[in-house]
């Protein structure tokens, strides 16, 4: 980043408050999820119902159908505006994002391979191991390509290489299974979708998720070091060595479960931490909580427009994201054209 | 049954051959590979598509393992040399072009959507085949069918929704959709004014709450597709659902087995109305 | 804390950057680290930072192996200034400076915020930041960014500070600043270690001077003893004017000791270096230009 901004002063007050509105926006967007849907469902009478344990068919709309799906909207946008925001910091290029270096892809391919195998069927605990595994792969894979002072075309590369084949390898999985609808699930697998999923995906999903979001907010600090430099923060007391485990596990875990239930979502993780950090004042540690935040809200947003389009079969999560997402890369690319050599 | 059938057919074509029927007909569609094995003779038949020897689509998959199978390639088909390709209105288009450019003699042929329908295509690729006898034959069978199960129709008709994979259901205007009313169930998609083929998201589902959700046999190879089926919130459902599983090659193809599909239909629908 | 490197060797591939160097760092004591390009300054300080490990020898930190001194507890102790940093998000000056307190924060939060605050005013008045402490790092001047990082490292109120050229890139204004800064903060207890490419600056300012050549301490002493006319030409390649002043020496690179690099041709008419003979104009009576007389 070189514009010749000038950060106005933020005090922590202004932090708390930023923090605050993007929960209230997470909140209401996670509200509006439960309330917009194809049923011609009474809301509060739906509430009312479940609030009273009432068998009606309206609460089991709610809680079934609508609360999964909000729920992983919640989770998963959560962890994809984190990992975006920690890669970022952590690489100190504002490309970096799950979707574009391949680790999503690469999730998609490891949950494909266990789902269609037959494996998921055993355990479905099962699935997200299997892209969490991948991730994994493709982070250590990354790294050792593309190195910790990747610069952006470095970075780039890699990811088109990791993302072509994760690709290619997720339509030949699902070519070579037994299974007459495999041309519109890999739709599912590298455009995402939160659609019909249930609780069962939310209760395997959350583990993952949970615990790899808590690994890459440990990196909070050492991401702060980071903006000046690998020796200097190591001069700080950093072992970068364990920040890059951290983030590794940390960004395979989160992005991993979530892949392998609702599919790969791309420019989540590269749109929000864009948006958010001048109102952050571009310090790392604090865009993590902002950014995670805004992850959320932005994809039970994106979620509620694909149920509102008038679209048969409703679109994949990831064409609205990449409709968001793509003008904002172009954008970047255009402001980094001169470090791209 | 209808084997037994098919086998009496072919001795009898065996033993009266005809002058002007094709000699190399080649099917590029599921359904035509069908029609085909059930009114040419063996020898008439020069490929059929890899799908007819599928025992999950195919009524006739053991007897099409006695042909060679294309996979609707306009390459594969010329190999034969066809003097008559079998293709679906829908399916292949690029190859049913490219094979009427070049002159080769193509039969394209519709999705019906009703049993007339059907009964009209039997005599069209009968006499196609040259095989008018046969046809005749096949739509008797169907037509005695059809008459038996409107005899036991009664007034009392529980819903229904058929619930294919991806969530697709079938409304108004599909021979799925006669076959529903032929066994007394009334089809919901069609009464909500769905017609032909459309998307039917769980959430709309569960609000509609049928008497009976008709899906096809659950495949044991795994599929999103497929798992649908399989989602807690069905199982939840303060008024369970009766389920009629309907194998898909029972109806994907309009044959007599289709009245097998009605029989497994009807069976549901007496169990919805035994139901308080 | 006295930093003792002992016996230092370091590899890269085939090439040895560094060869049974010892190096000491003790408080109150400013060294300059000096020495031509590739002479190892830079990784010698790095070693002496506990960054790099050494392929040969040991680094202690009062006494204790390096190894045995977690990071965490070393980085309270010891700043370090990287050479021809930068700084990844227009972040404002006074968070940059802030980050020199990471060391001394909890696990969770700011251990002592108001000891954090103290050390981040009194670090940025140091290097007269103040001024700008709120403007985005991307939008200052080289002079400024350079003092901002100093005032970075002094913020962490280590007892050791080393400094990889801090004054490089920078006018001779700025040169003078951050040297001036560099000898008030070793005046005040803290042991500086600094790697100088100008040798009138590393006389001038420095209490002893670590000369590397070719990976081995060439000279080490004080700055007269370690800058003689015989030794620069030696180790940098250089005749230079030099001459003393106020008790330190001023050392002018003025033309190759030998005509290796191209035929040397102009030079010839040259009269030759005396050196020892230089003047320096008093600076009250200096007239808009200084000048040398040989």
């Amino acid at each position: 980043m070189t514009d010749t901004t000038f950060a106005p002063p933020r005090t922590e007050m202004s932090y708390r408050a930023l923090l605050a509105g993007l929960s209230l926006a997470v909140l209401a967007a996670f509200i509006l999820s439960l309330a917009i849907g194809y049923g011609w469902l009474d809301f509060g009478a739906a509430l009312a119902d479940v609030l009273s344990s009432r068998d009606s068919l309206s609460a089991l709309v709610l809680t079934e159908l609508r609360l999964p799906r909000a729920l992983l909207g919640l989770f998963v946008g959560f962890a994809l505006g984190l990992a975006g925001a920690v890669m970022q910091a952590f690489l100190r290029n504002p490309l970096a994002e799950p979707g574009i270096i391949g680790i999503s892809g690469a999730a998609a391919f490891g949950a494909v391979l266990v789902f269609y195998s037959g494996l998921a069927a055993v355990s479905s605990l099962l699935l997200p191991v299997g892209g969490i595994a991948a991730a994994l792969v493709a982070g250590f894979l990354l790294f050792a390509v593309a190195g910790r002072n990747a610069s952006t075309s470095t970075l780039i590369l890699a990811g088109i290489a990791v993302n072509s084949l994760a690709g290619a390898l997720v339509s030949l999985v699902l070519n070579l299974s037994p299974n007459p609808f495999a041309a519109t699930e890999i739709m599912f697998w590298l455009m995402g979708s939160f659609a019909d999923r249930s609780l069962t995906h939310v209760a395997i999903a959350l583990p993952p998720i949970a615990t790899g979001c808590l690994a890459l907010f440990a990196t909070a600090r050492a991401l702060d070091a980071l903006a000046l430099g690998e020796d200097t923060a190591a001069s700080l007391g950093f072992d970068l060595r364990v920040t890059r485990i951290l983030l590794i596990s940390g960004v395979a875990l989160a992005v991993g479960g979530a892949v392998a239930v609702s599919g790969a979502i791309g420019f989540v993780g590269l749109v929000v931490p864009h948006l958010l950090r001048p109102l952050v004042a571009y310090r790392p540690s604090l865009l993590l909580a902002a950014s995670a935040l805004g992850g959320a809200a932005l994809t039970l947003a994106a979620d509620i427009a694909v149920r509102l389009l008038p679209t048969q079969p409703e679109l994949k999560l990831g064409v609205v994201t990449a409709i968001i997402g793509a003008p904002f890369l172009f954008s970047l690319v255009w402001r980094l054209r001169g470090e791209m050599r | 049954m209808p084997r037994l059938l098919l086998a009496a057919m072919l001795i009898l074509a065996a033993a009266a051959p005809a002058a002007a029927r094709p000699q190399q007909v080649v099917s590029i569609n599921l359904c035509a590979d069908q029609l085909l094995m059930r009114l040419a003779d063996p020898q008439q038949i020069a490929s059929l598509t890899y799908l007819a020897r599928d025992k999950s689509m195919s009524n006739l998959a053991d007897e099409a393992r006695d042909f060679p199978v294309n996979r609707g390639l306009a390459e594969e088909v010329m190999r034969y040399e066809p003097d008559l390709v079998l293709a679906g209105r829908y399916t292949k288009r690029v190859t049913t072009d490219l094979l009427k450019r070049i002159g080769v003699n193509v039969l394209e042929l519709d999705v019906p959507r009703t049993i007339e329908e059907v009964e009209a295509q039997i005599r069209l690729v009968g006499g196609a085949l040259g095989q008018e006898a046969r046809a005749e034959a096949l739509v008797r069978e169907i037509e005695g069918k059809r008459l038996a199960a409107e005899d036991g129709a009664t007034p009392q008709r529980p819903t229904a929704v058929i619930y294919e994979p991806n969530g697709y259901t079938v409304g108004a205007g599909s021979l799925i959709d006669t076959l529903l009313s032929l066994s007394g169930l009334s089809n919901l998609a069609a009464e909500r004014g769905m017609q032909n083929y459309g998307r039917l998201p769980l959430e709309s589902l569960v609000t509609l709450s049928p008497d009976v959700l008709v899906i096809g046999t659950p495949r044991e190879t795994p599929a999103l597709a497929t798992e649908l089926v399989r989602h807690p919130v069905l199982s939840h459902m303060p008024r369970p659902m009766e389920i009629a599983a309907v194998p898909p090659r029972l109806w994907v193809c309009a044959g007599p087995e289709m009245f097998e599909a009605v029989a497994i239909l009807r069976q549901a629908a007496a169990q919805a109305r035994a139901r308080p | 804390m006295i930093i003792s490197a002992s016996g230092i060797g370091v590899k890269r591939g085939d090439a040895t950057i560094l060869e049974s160097v010892h190096a000491v760092s003790r408080p109150k004591e400013m060294v300059g680290l000096i020495g031509p390009n590739g002479a190892g300054k830079s990784t010698l300080i790095e070693v002496m930072a506990g960054l790099r490990k050494p392929d040969l020898g040991h680094v202690f930190y009062d006494g204790r192996l390096a190894a045995s001194v977690p990071r965490r507890r070393l980085a309270r102790r010891l700043a370090y200034l990287e050479q021809g940093a930068k700084v990844d998000w227009p972040l404002s000056v006074e968070k940059i400076v802030a980050l020199g307190r990471l060391p001394h924060a909890g696990v969770f939060s700011a251990r002592n915020r108001q000891a954090d605050d103290t050390a981040v005013g009194s670090a940025m008045r140091a290097a007269d930041v103040e001024g700008f402490a709120q403007r985005a790092f991307t939008s200052l001047s080289g002079g400024e960014r350079a003092r901002v990082l100093l005032a970075r490292a002094l913020a962490v109120e280590a007892e050791i500070l080393l400094a990889d050229e801090p004054v490089d890139a920078l006018d001779p204004l700025h040169q003078l600043n951050v040297m001036e800064l560099l000898r008030r903060t070793a005046d005040g207890g803290t042991g500086v270690v600094v790697v100088l490419h100008d040798l009138t600056l590393a006389s001038r300012f420095c209490d002893r001077l670590i000369l590397l050549h070719r990976g081995r301490v060439a000279a080490e002493g004080a700055p007269d003893e370690v800058l003689t006319d015989r030794i620069v030409a030696q180790c940098y390649g250089v005749r230079s004017l030099s001459g003393t002043h106020g008790g330190r020496r001023f050392i002018v690179p003025w033309r190759r000791a030998s005509g290796s690099w191209s035929e040397p041709s102009e030079e010839e008419t040259e009269p030759e270096i005396a050196n020892g003979h230089g003047r320096v104009v008093p600076f009250t009576a200096a007239p808009s230009r200084p000048m040398l007389d040989s």
